[in-house]
């Protein structure tokens, strides 16, 4: 489904709204834009027509100079007051935040100078008219005054501009067309802005699946030992090893998990990882491995299964190209790095990675990789008991039933947009949207926090109630994969039916919706002991019956919290 | 001193960047009758310029030549040496020299 976005700026901005529209990645986008030098008359005419359609995201590029004159004072090397400068940016973000309620998103970047414009040299950040200090002031200002704006995200356009190197800037096409910007810049920008649309819609990866000898240390565990691999030490390539791990567990502390694919005998490369000192990344860093001589496109798609993963939220990187080519033509929907050569370049092929972008980095997010591991501690002390129901019932597990609020929205608008799986309709929703709908009377939406005796898995679960007094509808039903299959689902069912009871409405119902991905829920549904019509796909349940609450679930609620 | 399939390859190195901005159905032929600017031209005043400006950074990378491609001349629809792919090869050549 095609985004649409609207660009406004004040210079020539259609190289980047030809990218943008033209490029072959996702998401498709469909570009509106503003004649150029119209992006603050823009911004404060709600009636304008270019507003009339529902905008994704909202791009206001604007150049320093076209915002504030004071900046163009000092350019000149005018007289010119920060207090003047700082003036006219807050005109500027007045303008942005009178027009937020009318797109999903705002993309604003920084502003950003020539290198080739040295301004007033060595006395650039020091004099009150060095162009430089100027500009870090201005954009001081705008992150200030709208950083913490849930729906504005700003882009660094240096790191553009250093992208687009020499040409960055080009005096010429800004001459004859107004354009200030050389094409790699706007390539640069159009990725980012892709990027983030995609993190908007949940399609971040969500897993990197790395093989082992010559990706994750130099050398073949298998002919070498753990003891002669390259990792730190004072080497430059073992250095390069040791600094990819890093970058992996910079992203893996963000939430993005890590697994192994690797032909190896597991009990080596389990040795290398356990005693190597210079090993960064350690079992329970990976969420899971396959490591055996089998086919790796197999072992991905295994491994996916088994950590309840789409096959669309996987990154493989591999220094083998004929492996990497296995699983690209076996697997299209992983996403198959072409990786270089020379380790030395591994980690900044990793950091330059767009698909890990996401809207918000959270508490739950930070936990992720943990769970894993707990997972695995808590599945070793399944094979001690008999029945599931037994093992349940030795986990402790315990919900957390929480109205949805200002402090919890950010994960729960994050949990709407990234499931798929135990998900009933697959709405979609801004954070001000949710937060909207489950203030207006009649609609009700709960959160679910998980926890048992080996972790707390935090907000993984959501149900969405809209009620005209007598009817309920359960509209949206959800939960993440990491906590299914433990009567968390039917525990939230109990609480909604037990809801519905006590405020009288006489009957529940949920429609199912179907997607490519979420037919577990449909499953779920089916076994949960509600009535079933197929051919609108509706679950009923007759409030005036009781339903079980899981023996194995403690639900606590505010009030039972306090009192 | 760059030759005219030289300069042709710099041409086709310059469309390649420039379809990039445009429908992945209407891109410009790298061949040396492609018509570019004019009656029948593919690029409007704004692609030509782009074209164009690519063009003087092709040249200067590849063969450290400064070349300024723009002026009067090529603005004019009439007598505009850009108009096919083989004109402008012909032309920068003549540039070059």
């Amino acid at each position: 489904m095609k985004k649409n976005c609207l660009l406004l700026s004040s210079f020539n901005i259609s190289t980047c709204e030809a990218y943008f529209a033209n490029d072959a990645f996702d998401p498709d986008v469909k570009v509106l834009s503003a004649d150029f030098g119209q992006a603050v008359p823009t911004l404060l005419d709600a009636s304008s027509s270019l507003w009339k359609e529902s905008c994704d995201a909202a791009i206001v590029w604007t150049r320093p100079e076209d915002i504030s004159s004071a900046f163009e004072r000092r350019m000149s090397f005018e007289p010119a007051t920060d207090e003047a400068l700082i003036a006219e940016v807050d005109a500027y973000l007045g303008a942005i935040k009178q027009a937020l309620p009318r797109a999903k998103a705002f993309f604003i970047p920084t502003w950003c100078m020539p290198g080739f414009d040295r301004g007033v040299g060595a006395l650039e950040l020091k004099s009150a008219m060095g162009i430089r200090r100027s500009l870090a002031l201005m954009n001081q200002r705008l992150v200030e005054g709208l950083g913490s704006e849930a729906k504005v995200f700003l882009f660094d356009s240096q790191r553009w501009v250093e992208m687009g190197g020499k040409n960055a800037f080009s005096p010429k096409l800004w001459y004859l067309s107004k354009n200030p910007f050389g094409p790699e810049v706007y390539k640069e920008a159009a990725r980012d802005f892709k990027a983030a649309l995609n993190a908007l819609s949940g399609k971040s990866k969500k897993l990197i699946v790395v093989d082992l000898d010559d990706t994750l240390w130099g050398g073949i565990v298998g002919d070498l030992g753990w003891k002669e691999l390259k990792i730190g030490g004072h080497d430059h390539v073992g250095e390069a090893y040791a600094d990819f791990q890093k970058a992996l567990k910079a992203l893996n502390r963000r939430g993005i998990l890590l697994g192994v694919v690797s032909k190896n005998d597991e009990k080596n490369a389990l040795e290398a990882i356990r005693m190597h000192p210079e090993m960064l990344l350690k079992e329970n860093d990976f969420a899971g491995w396959k490591i055996n001589w089998n086919d790796k496109a197999q072992n991905i798609v295994d491994l996916a299964a088994e950590l309840d993963l789409g096959l669309q939220s996987i990154v493989f990187i591999d220094d083998n190209p004929v492996e990497r080519a296995r699983v690209r033509e076996a697997l299209p929907e992983v996403l198959v790095l072409e990786w270089p050569a020379d380790p030395m370049l591994y980690r900044s092929a990793l950091t330059s990675l767009s698909c890990f972008d996401v809207p918000a980095i959270t508490q739950e997010d930070t936990a992720r990789a943990k769970t894993y591991a707990a997972k695995r501690e808590s599945e070793k002390s399944r094979e001690s008991v008999q029945s599931l129901e037994e093992w349940l019932n030795t986990l402790g597990i315990q919900v957390k039933i929480e109205a949805l609020n200002e402090n919890n929205l950010q994960r729960a608008a994050q949990l709407l947009n990234k499931t798929n799986q135990m998900n009933l309709s697959t709405r979609r929703l801004s954070e001000e949207d949710f937060l909207g709908w489950s203030q207006q009377e009649g609609n009700k939406v709960w959160t679910f926090r998980v926890s048992d005796r080996f972790i707390d898995s935090g907000l993984t679960g959501i149900v969405s109630l809209e009620s005209d007094g007598k009817k309920t509808k359960i509209v949206d039903f959800i939960l993440s994969c990491r906590v299914m299959g433990r009567k968390v689902e039917e525990g939230m069912l109990y609480w909604s039916i037990n809801h519905c009871s006590r405020s009288n409405a006489s009957s529940l119902s949920a429609v199912f919706i179907p997607t490519e991905k979420n037919q577990r829920c449909f499953e779920f549904f089916k076994k949960s002991g509600l009535e079933h019509e197929e051919a609108t796909r509706t679950f009923h349940w007759n409030v005036k019956k009781p339903y079980a609450k899981p023996p194995c679930i403690e639900l606590i609620t505010e009030e039972s919290r306090n009192s | 001193m760059p030759d005219y399939n030289e300069i042709l390859e710099a041409i086709y190195a310059a469309i390649d960047e420039i379809n990039l901005q445009r429908p992945a159905n209407d891109p410009l032929e790298k061949k040396a009758n492609t018509v570019l600017f004019g009656e029948n031209g593919k690029l409007d005043s704004l692609g030509f310029v782009n074209l164009t400006v690519l063009l003087e950074q092709i040249l200067s990378d590849r063969f450290n030549k400064s070349v300024v491609v723009l002026n009067d001349d090529a603005f004019s629809k009439q007598s505009s040496p850009f108009q096919t792919v083989d004109s402008t090869a012909k032309y920068l050549l003549s540039l070059s020299q």
